[in-house]
């Protein structure tokens, strides 16, 4: 479980199904929001119904720091716990 | 849309085409109960319900505290059905001279179309989920939306179980209008984000 602020790090991506997009790996964050408990999709494509839950956030990551040439402040994405670890 | 794109969907046509048909053969369904599923679902999934929704909030500042804090609640007191998002999550990010949002999928193309009717070309193509990520502020411009240097632009990008409906910012010289005038002011881009309302 992550608390509302903390921060977070992302992990890099496994092969197999997942809804961790590629230019969020290995990336800090910020959490901002825990939007509740859902199956897991890199699971569900395995298990299906039977997959297991995983705690759904929603991180804030500081924009020129993913696009060091793009043009936004700041990117949320919803995140699943299983991306995720506590970054010192 | 690119060629590979195109090949992709065709695929998916295809396997879409195959499982109905098994369905058939099994006595499951029908093609023709499955067109009505799909036509009740578009009659109820409706942009006019996005509008109406942010019309509400500019109009009474506690539905649109409840809307910020708990979309799903507060647009049932509506009589707008989520039901058939079964547990997606929806979520209003509010627009303010501070600040601009724009909602994008980068992996599909999630989107609440129950509040916003279906889904624009472009809001699924690979160009709009690649840019709006990442130059924003250049994708919001050939939409003819350019915003002021100070206010900053943050992105939704609906990776999971939430969908996201941008509340626009209230037009002056409004004041006295009606719900059902404000209603009409609203765009089907202003909930995505991609119009100022």
């Amino acid at each position: 479980m992550f608390d509302i602020g903390s921060r977070v790090r992302t992990k890099t991506r496994h092969s197999g199904h997942t809804r961790l997009p590629h230019y969020l790996e290995n990336k800090s964050g910020v959490i901002t929001a825990m939007l509740g408990r859902y199956p897991l999709p890199d699971a569900v494509v395995r298990d299906g119904a039977r997959a297991v839950e995983s705690t759904l956030y929603t991180v804030a990551f500081r924009a020129p720091e993913l696009f060091p040439d793009g043009s936004s402040d700041v990117v949320y994405a919803d995140l699943f716990a299983a991306y995720l670890e506590a970054d010192a | 849309m690119s060629g590979h794109d195109h090949e992709r969907s065709a695929a998916v046509s295809n396997q879409v085409k195959a499982f109905v048909a098994r369905l058939e053969s099994a006595g499951l369904t029908t093609e023709a109960e499955l067109d009505a599923v799909v036509e009740r679902f578009l009659l109820s999934a409706r942009p006019e319900n996005g509008y109406r929704v942010v019309a509400r909030a500019w109009s009474d500042p506690h539905f649109k505290a409840a809307l910020l804090a708990d979309a799903n609640t507060a647009v049932r007191t509506l009589g707008i059905d989520l039901s058939h998002w079964s547990d997606v999550r929806l979520r209003v990010v509010e627009n303010t001279p501070e600040l601009h949002n724009v909602i994008v999928c980068t992996l599909c193309s999630c989107y609440p179309i129950a509040l916003l009717g279906p889904s624009p070309a472009w809001y699924k193509s690979a160009e709009y989920r690649a840019r709006a990520v990442r130059d924003p502020r250049g994708v919001l411009a050939e939409f003819g939306v350019v915003l002021p240097e100070q206010t900053r632009v943050a992105v939704w990008d609906s990776t999971a179980d939430a969908r996201y409906m941008v509340l626009p910012v209230r037009p002056s010289g409004t004041e006295g209008w009606s719900e059902a005038q404000l209603a009409q002011l609203v765009t089907r881009n202003g909930l995505i984000g991609t119009a100022s309302v």
